[in-house]
């Protein structure tokens, strides 16, 4: 890795040693979480690949490429549910003492770190799924809007409760000192 | 001036509320229900008009009555730092904003405003739970008034703060006489308006002039698009000559259009700098008029295209903290700064950032194939698919789309630079044109690193910083400065003690 490359000139620290969030151990989500992503997917694939059946297959049964595309559609579909499982391996939460970061994706793969002094509020929900395997999943909101939003699934109840009584007073916490 | 101590008690609008009351509600059914009226326009001796006619009466009295009766019943009025409004006709609303959460008090006075000598006040509130709080109409110097205790109070609030940190001299006692920065003269509109975007206005003319054709198609039974189609796949004389002289008047009309809306929207535009606010005067019907504390600002955008460079001209863009729906209005945009008055704002909003010394980094070339793909290689295939199709001109396009895209590519590649420094960064942009975000660091929010697989072969990311006002994306960085720029933006903004906003 080239790291001769300097971020900025005059640097007042030492910006290699700084603690680097991709060095720390990513905890795993729960095993239970794998099933509901397939679940989902695999119930979202129904409805897509149904949608297009009627749409291609029986109202536009005369353009020559319809079948293709529904064969297509099929294909993508399938694909999404294999992803949705294999992609469960790469995410991942981590806490430090400051900030939190969740990285997500196989082939593209995201890495989100909020730092605990700007969340705004943090909840937790619980989708149908989720709630027959007995899992919850964490946002953490920020003002930076809808995409920055951080939302770990996968987490057991009380696991998430904890982590949410953590962030919130690391929150507070800063929010005091800086006053 | 009345004594202030009314803004405490409750009190109702001003009188001429109910009008635009009326107004207001008057406009949302008539655009609902706008079909319906046209029938009893065009047939108003038919047995269904008249019943119609009656309905449509009917419905006037009532909002007359229900305006009259939200008038009566909306009152504002400020205690305990908060403004309080109770209104609601059928059931009662109470809403209490604390000054704290204020974000900004915009007036805005349309023509009838303008008339009435009123103001509509808008107060937006931060986070995500935004709330939004809009009086029809008050007296001026009530908005006014309004307007300054809220100030007044965030003043000697952010002294108490800064007394507490740091140095608070330099803002200690202002004196509030606002300073212009700019005004836009006729002549300076004329040039904003040559030099926006004709494309964009080309665009919203075309889908018009496209929604327009079907209505005739539905109304007239012209069949407007058979009558195209007639001209242009038959390349007969008259086809040509019909495509030349359409051209010009299409364009004509876009660049008509588009002057015209620069100069209702900015005429008279008048950008102030009032103590530690940022405040901007503008429109012709419809009078807007946005104050942005200089706190509150997250983000800074200023660019030039090539029309505009010939005027020397730039757009400059203030974003301050929003709750994403209304992140569009609440940006303060004054076009047509010279260098120099975006120079002065600079200054005032970001002292230091001028001398800064940035290190600079390119984006890898790789972006060139990415481009080539999104502008080259995803319109050819929509254009080979409509050439193979019917065979005609689209061909042309082909040959085209690729030297094109790699232009571009290569342009965006050169022009494209993030720039960073231990408190700013700088993110440049710009094909044509040139385009600068500026971010100061302690300001971001979140940061989010980006790779895709082809990234990751040639070890590159993406990097995104966002802030509460707008974000910067950098695609193709190289990996190891994008990780270290997360690393350091995380460091700084977890140990900065600066409220953000």
């Amino acid at each position: 890795m080239s790291n001769t490359e300097e971020l900025f000139s005059n640097p007042q620290l030492s910006i290699q040693h700084l603690p680097d969030a991709d060095q720390l151990e990513m905890a795993m989500l729960e095993p239970a979480y794998k099933t509901v992503r397939y679940i989902s997917a695999i119930l979202i694939s129904i409805i897509v690949v149904l949608v297009s059946w009627f749409t291609l297959i029986i109202q536009f049964k005369d353009w020559p490429y319809s079948f293709y595309l529904f064969v297509f559609i099929v294909m993508v579909s399938l694909w999404s549910i294999l992803y949705s499982g294999i992609a469960f391996k790469y995410m991942g939460y981590a806490i430090r003492e400051k900030d939190i970061s969740f990285k997500s994706g196989w082939l593209w793969r995201h890495m989100t770190t909020v730092p605990f002094n700007r969340v705004q509020h943090c909840d937790i929900k619980q989708g149908l799924i989720d709630r027959r395997f007995g899992l919850s999943r964490l946002t953490i909101y920020t003002a930076g809007g809808q995409s920055t939003d951080l939302m770990i699934p996968g987490l057991l109840p009380d696991m998430a409760e904890r982590l949410r009584g953590f962030i919130l007073s690391s929150t507070e916490q800063s929010a005091d000192e800086g006053l | 001036m009345d004594s202030p101590s009314h803004i405490h008690q409750p009190q109702r609008q001003s009188p001429k509320a109910v009008f635009l009351i009326l107004l207001k509600y008057g406009r949302i059914i008539i655009s609902t229900i706008w079909p319906i009226l046209l029938v009893v326009l065009i047939n108003p001796a038919s047995h269904k008009g008249i019943i119609i006619t009656i309905i449509v009466m009917g419905v006037a009295f009532l909002s007359l009555v229900y305006s009259i009766l939200s008038y009566l019943k909306f009152y504002f009025f400020i205690q305990d730092n908060e403004l309080c409004v109770r209104s609601g006709v059928i059931r009662k609303k109470v809403l209490n904003v604390p000054f704290d959460r204020i974000q900004s008090i915009d007036f805005r006075q349309n023509l009838i405003h303008q008339f009435l000598n009123v103001v509509s006040v808008r107060v937006d509130t931060a986070g995500s739970k935004g709330i939004e709080l809009e009086l029809d109409a008050i007296d001026r110097h009530r908005a006014e008034e309004l307007r300054e205790t809220v100030l007044a109070y965030k003043r000697t609030k952010n002294d108490l703060v800064s007394a507490n940190s740091e140095s608070h001299d330099q803002t200690s006692d202002e004196s509030i006489v606002p300073e212009l920065i700019l005004t836009l003269s006729p002549k300076d509109l004329i040039k904003i308006g040559m030099s926006e975007n004709h494309l964009r206005t080309a665009g919203i003319v075309f889908a018009f002039f496209l929604s327009i054709a079907d209505d005739i198609n539905q109304v007239l039974g012209w069949d407007v698009y058979g009558k195209l189609e007639d001209t242009t796949s038959s390349v007969s004389l008259l086809g040509i000559f019909a495509t030349i002289i359409a051209i010009p008047i299409f364009v004509g009309i876009s660049f008509l259009i588009t002057l015209v809306r620069t100069v209702l929207r900015y005429y008279g535009l008048k950008f102030w700098r009032a103590g530690q606010n940022f405040k901007v005067v503008s429109g012709l019907f419809i009078r807007n008029e946005k104050t942005i504390q200089k706190s509150k600002i997250q983000l800074i955008r200023w660019m030039t295209s090539p029309l505009k460079q010939i005027f020397g001209i730039y757009q400059l863009n203030i974003y301050q903290a929003t709750n994403m729906e209304h992140q569009k209005d609440k940006s303060l945009a004054i076009p047509g700064c010279y260098l120099e008055q975006v120079d002065l704002t600079l200054d005032m909003t970001v002292p230091d950032f001028r001398n800064a010394i940035f290190n600079t980094h390119k984006m890898d070339i790789s972006i060139v194939i990415r481009m080539v793909f999104l502008f080259g290689f995803i319109p050819a295939l929509f254009f080979g698919i409509m050439a193979w199709r019917n065979e005609g001109f689209m061909q042309w396009f082909l040959i085209l789309i690729f030297p094109i895209a790699i232009i571009m590519g290569y342009a965006y590649q050169k022009k494209r630079r993030l720039k960073i420094h231990p408190d700013y960064i700088l993110s440049e942009a710009g094909i044509f044109g040139r385009s600068y975000k500026l971010v100061e660091i302690y300001k971001i929010q979140t940061v989010q690193i980006h790779s895709s697989p082809i990234q990751r072969m040639r070890g590159l990311s993406s990097l995104h910083i966002f802030t509460a006002g707008g974000d910067i994306s950098f695609p193709c960085l190289k990996d190891g400065i994008a990780k270290q720029a997360r690393n350091y933006i995380m460091y700084r903004v977890e140990r900065d003690k600066t409220s953000w906003m």
